[in-house]
């Protein structure tokens, strides 16, 4: 018997070893320089919700992967916190005609390889990215690029495109070292820009390591190491940073946000997105291919309401327009709508339902959905439309209204530019899957927006994209809610952090005090 | 007894079939189309049908899901259609991580639910007892990602002892573990318990104290050994509900396992990591009761014996 006990002993003993064997990935050292002293502290440990699926920016449009890949990308022109378009590693372009703009690059800007960035590698990553169809959707337009000398680089489009800029400074466009793709090295896994980190280490599923690059063209960041840990948990990041866990946290619970504004150890900030929530109505289908009820829905709902119960109040309502404030081209006032239950009652008796009607409401199954199903249902109610919630899977609902099978329907809508947000919404080439799922198109819209991203005149696009945006919102195939504020929260010892509107979130510039 | 164990991993096979069957065509099956996921919501005709073909999701799903069994077998479980990643890569980087937490969960449970179960039985009543039975229904009873909460919110944000996601310490690996265990460790008290209750009264312990044996060594020797049995039972189970368990603990506190992985891509469709992953914890599941199996002929000779007369 004492052998028997020994033996369940020694395979005790064993397991144990085995454990041992498979402790923590990290060493001690990942963790002494994460907390590290206060004197010298320059790692920042940033917790994101979603991991970055692909080091190599042109893979898939993801703002999990574009939040780290903007740290060591640059494009030939950038946006600041505020959407302006700023030069990058073009200097200066000019216009030439209609469809040709020249690019001049800066010069002596560095790779992290050393290498120096030349037109060369501008060629070679536009057309890498547009022969990606992950990510070409929105370079597809550019008909070829050449290299004129080492620094000018001329782009021409297939046709007049005014938002070339625009897209230009999306990350997809990000300019790569040529010499470090074409190499035997797989770039996913050794990634070479000129941006204002370079590429350390990235365990699956555990941490991404950059670190200051410091031979940077706009001089050597402050921060000399970025921690990028993934915590899905918005509760989880919250407390990263309550314990110092954590210095800079991205998209914190709204609930969470009210709680931590008591803390002086931590800031907080938040500001508007280019996300837009809508609630859209399929104008193929009895009765919203009446105007006058879709002006009645519009009527009906209460955005401010909207805001208050779904984002608890974090969200600017939307004045009736799907453009952002930040975005080129937005008007406050294209719309005389407000919330209005009699006038709403009134043109529902008008277009022949007194006593309203019963329609569905469909939603994916995400909580944002299905909290402001709820609160859009209670508001119809109240002028007598009686909406049946019908919740799907994210990917059944995308497909099923794409196909137009739904009668209302609850999305949202990201866009930086005035072009392809109002295509997408409204445009004919847009109908179905791509984006026009209430299916109301005129030809005289679809002429605007096509003038509109084609004339070279910028003040004659902001006056039809100002018309457009009134004659879609007279029409009303959909109705705009509220642009979602995005938000981060840092030790309050972490300074000159912005937030960017488009989400990915450029930390250069983001210092210790 | 080689035999046996033999049969029994010749055994896995159906089972592991069976299991990727099911999975393969809930997925299948179920709305949501991973090619639209990986294009986002802008995209061209041609390129979703290129990487449809590419992905060759455009086959009928029998084929789809023969490939993926003879390629299997062949131990390349193909890449991952979200990051494009060898799913044996991805499963690797992560399974350690999760059979860690496991077992850190289950050397806790065991190491305090038997003493605890043996001393609620031999001081049947008294307060040990009372206040183990109740902290066991608390135990059974919880919700582990509750419970996981709240360790987070008193320990972690609260007290500030252990960290509430850094996995890069062993100090991260506490409250997780203790979350992990808290259903086996209450299982495992109750049924010590139970079990420890049934033998001290039978008639050979009577005759152990009649011979004047010490006290400990009667718990120990005499009643603890004949009481293992069901014990190790639900040691057993309860290391293979804690490899499931371990999908809500690794998403409370950010743990990089196998669960969260398997979670993180049900959401994507991403078809081959999630009936890997199914595969691996299955896998796990069934060698853990055969090891039971082997352990009950150590601890019964009466059960090595039948292993023996099932080998002519």
């Amino acid at each position: 018997m004492k052998k028997r006990v020994f033996a369940l002993f020694t395979a005790m003993f064993l397991l144990c070893g085995m454990l041992a064997g498979c402790g923590p990935t990290g060493s001690s050292s990942t963790t002494s320089d994460g907390a590290g002293d206060t004197g010298t502290k320059d790692t920042l440990i940033v917790a994101i919700p979603e991991s970055p699926t692909y080091m190599d920016p042109m893979v898939q449009a993801s703002i999990g992967t574009y939040r780290v890949t903007t740290q060591m990308f640059d494009r030939l022109v950038m946006m600041d916190t505020d959407m302006n378009l700023v030069p990058a590693l073009a200097e200066s372009w000019e216009v030439i005609d209609d469809t040709t703009t020249v690019f001049h690059l800066r010069q002596g800007v560095k790779f992290h390889n050393g290498e120096e960035m030349t037109s060369e590698d501008v060629k070679y990553s536009l057309e890498r990215c547009i022969a990606n169809p992950g990510v070409n959707y929105n370079y597809l337009i550019i008909d070829s690029i050449t290299c004129d000398d080492d620094y000018t680089v001329t782009i021409k489009t297939s046709e007049p495109f005014n938002a070339l800029l625009y897209r230009l400074s999306l990350d997809a466009a990000s300019i790569i070292c040529k010499s470090a793709d074409t190499s035997a090295e797989e770039f996913n896994k050794h990634p070479v820009g000129t941006g204002p980190f370079k590429f350390v280490s990235w365990e699956l599923g555990g941490d991404v390591v950059l670190e200051a690059f410091e031979d940077y063209w706009g001089g050597a960041p402050a921060v000399k190491r970025i921690i990028f840990r993934t915590i899905p948990e918005a509760l989880n990041r919250t407390i990263g940073l309550e314990t110092g866990e954590v210095d800079l946290a991205y998209d914190l619970g709204i609930t969470d946000l009210e709680s931590l504004a008591g803390n002086e150890s931590v800031t907080t900030l938040t500001s508007p997105s280019t996300t837009v929530w809508f609630v859209g109505m399929n104008v193929q289908k009895a009765p919203f291919d009446n105007e006058k009820v879709r002006q009645a829905v519009a009527y009906a709902l209460d955005p401010q309401g909207y805001i208050d119960l779904v984002f608890s109040g974090e969200a600017t309502p939307a004045n009736y327009t799907m453009l952002p404030p930040s975005v080129d081209g937005y008007v406050s006032d294209c719309s005389d709508y407000s919330y209005n239950v009699e006038k709403a009652k009134e043109l529902l008796a008008e277009a022949g339902y007194p006593d309203g009607f019963s329609t569905t409401l469909w939603c994916s199954d995400s909580q944002v959905m299905r909290d402001s199903a709820v609160v859009i249902q209670e508001q119809l109610r109240q002028v007598g439309i009686n909406a049946e919630v019908k919740t799907l899977e994210n990917g059944q609902f995308t497909s099923e209204t794409g196909n137009g099978a739904h009668d209302m329907f609850i999305m949202s809508k990201t866009s930086i530019d005035p072009d392809s947000m109002l295509r997408s919404m409204y445009h004919t080439e847009a109908l179905g899957p791509s984006g026009n799922r209430c299916f109301w198109t005129t030809p005289e819209v679809d002429a605007m927006i096509d003038e509109a991203s084609t004339t070279t005149d910028t003040e004659r696009a902001m006056e039809l994209y100002a018309e457009i945006q009134s004659k879609v919102a007279e029409a009303a195939p959909l109705v705009p809610l509220a642009v979602e504020h995005l938000n981060a929260g840092m030790q309050s010892n972490v300074k000159g952090f912005g937030l960017y509107p488009g989400k990915s979130h450029y930390i250069n510039g983001t210092y210790f005090e | 007894m080689y035999r046996f164990i033999l049969k029994r991993l010749l055994m896995l096979i159906p089972v592991l079939l069976g299991v990727s069957f099911i999975v393969y065509t809930i997925l299948s099956f179920t709305p949501g189309d991973p090619v639209q996921m990986m294009l986002g919501d802008n995209y061209s005709e041609e390129a979703y049908n290129a990487l449809q073909a590419e992905l060759g999701l455009d086959d009928p799903f029998l084929v789809q899901y023969g490939r993926f069994i003879v390629n299997a077998v062949q131990g390349d479980f193909g890449t991952s259609y979200s990051t494009g990643n060898p799913v044996a890569a991805e499963i690797a980087a992560r399974l350690p991580n999760t059979i860690l937490l496991s077992a850190c969960a289950m050397l806790f449970a065991i190491l305090i639910g038997i003493p605890l179960g043996v001393i609620s039985a031999t001081h049947q009543y008294s307060a040990v007892d009372n206040i183990s039975m109740v902290g066991a229904l608390f135990g059974v009873s919880m919700p582990n990602f509750w419970l996981g909460l709240m360790l987070i919110v008193i320990f972690a944000a609260g007290l500030g002892w252990f960290p509430s996601s850094n996995f890069e310490t062993w100090g991260a690996l506490v409250l997780p573990a203790i979350t992990l265990s808290a259903n086996s460790l209450a299982m495992i008290t109750r049924m010590t318990r139970s079990s420890m209750l049934e033998t001290i009264r039978q008639d050979y312990i009577r005759t152990a104290r009649a011979k004047g044996l010490k006290e400990s060594v009667i718990t120990i020797r005499h009643a603890l050994r004949n009481a293992m049995i069901p014990i190790v039972t639900t040691v057993g189970l309860q290391f293979g509900f804690s490899l499931g368990g371990a999908v809500l603990v690794e998403t409370v506190f950010s743990w990089p396992g196998i669960g969260r992985l398997l979670v993180d891509r049900i959401g994507l469709k991403d078809t081959p990591v999630v009936v890997a992953c199914v595969l691996v914890l299955a896998t796990m599941f069934t060698i853990i009761n055969l090891c039971i199996d082997i352990l009950y002929a150590f601890l019964d000779p009466r059960i090595r014996a039948q292993y023996k007369t099932a080998k002519r």
